[in-house]
């Protein structure tokens, strides 16, 4: 120690035009009594002073430099991270809210597809227009057969007098009229059958189509949240570095902020998720590795959603009973008597047998049609044959002509009824075993609400792409390109569950280097040769969750720094 | 003349508005579970069904919900038709209860429709279409069907010319609305069933089949006389199926 201060006494007390410093004078002769002259000794100490001063504030100036350097690193690694975290939180809650869409939807789906299968089946076999009540396809068929039934008896009962003749006529040609009657209002009550099974697939074509375009939007709008996210971290964090005065006309930076958009700069349109970004300018003026402010951005991107489904899909060829039992049927009720063979492929719904069997009842009021026709144009044996039975007829020529119309009227009558119109509705009410019968249309109803029904099943698939739902959106045979098979379910919403994230995070992490240059530096290039980072950390968690399919949604998808520094 | 039609728009809207408020009377007068709190409400329509309903919220778990309403609307009137589908006079009530989110709480849903006569039903059979804005209407044609979805509307029409000239029809004729042919089934010649989908400024989809029809329903849907003949035609009919999309956007 003692020979550290000497060295520094030597190294300060110099002589200067042969004239002793105090220093010099000090070590000398250090005996102030001696009285010598003092002149000068205060210019050293002012040297000292000033030298001391310029090497504190060069100091203070370094440190101070280095502080707001990093203090502002900090803002803008805070507001990157707030700011990034917040738009990826605001994605969230869009999805939330296309997610409450879609579970409206399948609700309003759900409502009036319980309205149309009421409608035209009931649920206990007493309502609905095929249903057993008042006023059905079934009640009107069974009416038709009755008073078809009625009209062949009361031709059939023929009578050994005019009067009984003209009676029998009179009341077969009214059993026609309410036949005529029954049959139209059962083929009507087919035709609202086949119009609510015509509403139910188109609902369910609708349903689809819009469940699956909703999805893919919603994809599409959480991929721009994360490219929003990622611009509007890097944004804050520029405008908030203290720096971004330095950016100069042409900056990729500079113009985004002129332009209030997306910069041409590939890297902000880049959809990963982990960034490292540096201005235009630092980056061609200080090179990769140096000056400037870099900003290295980290956020989980969505590995993949996961969706709701029902039990069964439509159409599932495979799985339904009723296809395999309404596939094929005949129809054997044409006014010629011949016989129309019918096939009927994938008639889920009942859309075809519903409508050939208004057809078919059409085709029965036309055959009862002909018959009153013809039994009507015949003579009444009240006022042309009063004398003369049917079997009498062939003794008078004229009146056997009349009485031949009426006889053959019958006959018809008798045969078309019994072969014809009888048999068809024998065979649509009461055979159970034919494909063309109100039975085998209940059935199918039946099978439709146990199969197709969309109840909600809790099972969920993982979905990575919008066309992973391709299937139900649109049916195979259009959308032939993609070769998906159909899921075996319908789509119920988007997201059954919050998504998948990677990594498992909810966190937004955003690092910032600033350079900056010290006092001694040389550099006039505003690289910087110094540097500070500062690191912050946002979760944007919410407290709900995206939603299972009951529209049980909260969108209060939030922003909070959890670390910074 | 002015205050006949005053008259008239009168009625209208007052039926209209009775139509409304009795759907919604009922809805009201559901019976509830105490404490139990309406989150959201929403009217939709659905081709002649006009739905009302509301989601509540409550303590209850989904049996008990269910429970309370086995009991309250039989003694409220209602018949069961089935578990949580009741009917009355000429609506029909659904109660769809579940748990909602991690909390577990009970929600549960009423959605009450009326139900549509018969007469409703048929009611879109038209022998000349509605005009539409954004596709061309096959001239020979009678409408089968039309029926508005909160998406889009579905459309039936029926006409005697054979699926060839159809198809060509609507594959020029759509073009001129903007649309673009976006998909074909695959089809040598032409087929039973051919099904096109059409694609419009990134946002409406609109598919059209079209199929032969293995019956005629001339007859069902207009109201004929007794003495009215029926006739049978020869069941040569194309069918033309039409499901217009409009994408919804996603709300910001």
């Amino acid at each position: 120690m003692e020979l550290l201060t000497l060295l520094i006494a030597k190294f300060i007390c110099l002589k200067n035009k042969g004239e002793a410093l105090f220093f010099y004078w000090f070590f000398r002769d250090n005996n102030f009594e001696s009285r010598k002259s003092l002149s000068g000794q205060v210019f050293p100490f002012l040297l000292i002073c000033i030298a001391a001063l310029i090497v504190g504030a060069s100091i203070a100036i370094s440190a101070g430099k280095s502080a707001i350097t990093k203090t502002n690193a900090s803002n803008a690694a805070d507001a990157c991270s707030l700011a990034a975290g917040s738009v990826w939180a605001s994605g969230f809650n869009d999805m939330v809210n296309s997610n409450k869409e879609m579970v409206e939807y399948f609700n309003l789906y759900q409502d009036n597809y319980t309205i149309l299968h009421e409608l035209a089946y009931g649920s206990d076999g007493s309502g609905g227009y095929l249903g057993a009540g008042d006023k059905s396809a079934y009640t009107f068929s069974l009416r038709t057969q009755t008073y078809a039934q009625g009209a062949l008896n009361k031709i059939n009962a023929g009578g050994s007098d005019c009067s009984t003749l003209a009676q029998n006529r009179s009341d077969a040609l009214d059993y026609y009229i309410d036949a005529m009657d029954s049959a139209l209002d059962s083929a009507r009550y087919f035709a609202a059958v086949y119009i609510l099974a015509e509403y139910m697939r188109l609902l369910t074509d609708n349903f689809k189509v819009n469940q699956a375009q909703n999805y893919c939007d919603m994809r599409s709008v959480m991929e721009n949240s994360i490219t929003e996210a990622k611009t509007s971290g890097v944004y804050y964090a520029f405008s908030n570095s203290g720096t971004s005065s330095r950016a100069p006309s042409g900056d990729a930076f500079s113009n985004w902020l002129r332009r209030n958009k997306y910069t041409e700069d590939s890297s902000f349109g880049d959809s990963s998720s982990d960034l490292t970004y540096k201005w235009q300018w630092a980056s061609e003026k200080c090179g990769t590795s140096e000056g400037g402010t870099t900003i290295s951005f980290t956020q989980p991107d969505i590995e993949f959603y996961k969706i709701a489904h029902t039990k069964k899909n439509y159409p599932d060829k495979t799985t339904l009973s009723v296809n395999q039992n309404v596939q094929y049927f005949t129809v054997t009720a044409t006014s010629d008597g011949a016989t129309i063979t019918t096939e009927i492929v994938d008639d889920i719904f009942n859309i075809v047998a519903a409508s050939t069997l208004a057809t078919v009842m059409v085709n029965i009021r036309e055959n009862l049609l002909e018959l009153y026709s013809r039994l009507y144009d015949s003579c009444d044996p009240s006022e042309c044959c009063p004398d003369v039975t049917i079997s009498t007829c062939v003794e008078d020529y004229e009146t056997c002509i009349v009485n031949t119309n009426f006889y053959d009227a019958n006959l018809d009558g008798s045969t078309r009824l019994l072969n014809i119109v009888i048999k068809a509705l024998n065979v649509i009410n009461y055979y159970s075993s034919s494909t063309l019968s109100v039975a085998a249309l209940k059935k199918a109803g039946k099978d439709i609400i146990a199969n197709v029904w969309t109840e909600d099943t809790g099972n969920y698939f993982e979905s990575n792409s919008c066309n992973d739902i391709q299937g139900f959106g649109d049916d195979t045979e259009v959308d032939s390109s993609t070769e998906i098979d159909m899921w075996n379910a319908l789509l119920i919403v988007g997201l059954g569950e919050e998504p998948e994230l990677n990594p498992a995070s909810w966190e937004v992490v955003c690092t910032v280097t600033a350079f900056y240059n010290n006092i001694y530096s040389k550099r006039s290039d505003s690289c910087g040769d110094s540097s500070t980072s500062s690191t912050s950390t946002s979760e944007f968690h919410g407290e709900g969750d995206i939603g299972t399919a009951d529209g049980s949604n909260k969108d209060d998808y939030e922003t909070e720094i959890i670390s910074a520094g | 003349m002015r205050k006949l039609t005053y008259w008239v728009i009168l009625s209208i809207c007052t039926v209209f508005l009775f139509s409304t408020s009795a759907l919604w009377a009922f809805e009201l007068k559901m019976p509830l579970p105490k404490g139990a709190v309406k989150v959201s409400e929403e009217k939709s329509s659905l081709g002649p069904i006009t739905t009302f309903s509301r989601v509540y919220t409550t303590s209850l778990g989904q049996e008990e919900v269910s429970h309370f309403y086995e009991k309250e609307m039989i003694d409220a009137g209602w018949k069961e038709k089935r578990k949580g589908v009741f009917i009355k006079d000429r609506y029909l009530a659904v109660i769809s209860p579940y748990i909602a989110g991690n909390n577990k709480k009970g929600n549960f849903r009423i959605a009450v429709s009326n139900i549509p006569t018969q007469k409703d039903i048929l009611a879109s059979y038209k022998s000349k279409p509605n005009k539409l804005s954004y596709m061309p209407i096959y001239p020979e044609s009678t409408q089968n069907i039309f029926m508005n979805f909160p998406g889009g509307t579905v459309i039936t029409y029926e006409t005697g010319k054979s699926i060839k000239e159809v198809v060509f029809f609507y594959e020029s004729g759509m073009l001129k609305y903007g649309w673009r042919l976006a998909a074909r089934s695959p089809v040598t010649g032409i087929a039973d069933k051919v099904v096109l989908l059409f694609r419009r400024g990134g946002t409406e989809t609109c598919r059209i089949s079209f199929s032969r029809a293995s019956t005629q329903l001339d007859g069902i849907f207009t109201v004929k006389k007794r003495d009215e003949k029926i006739s049978l035609k020869p069941v040569n009919k194309t069918i033309i199926s039409v499901n217009y999309n409009v994408r919804r956007k996603i709300k910001k």
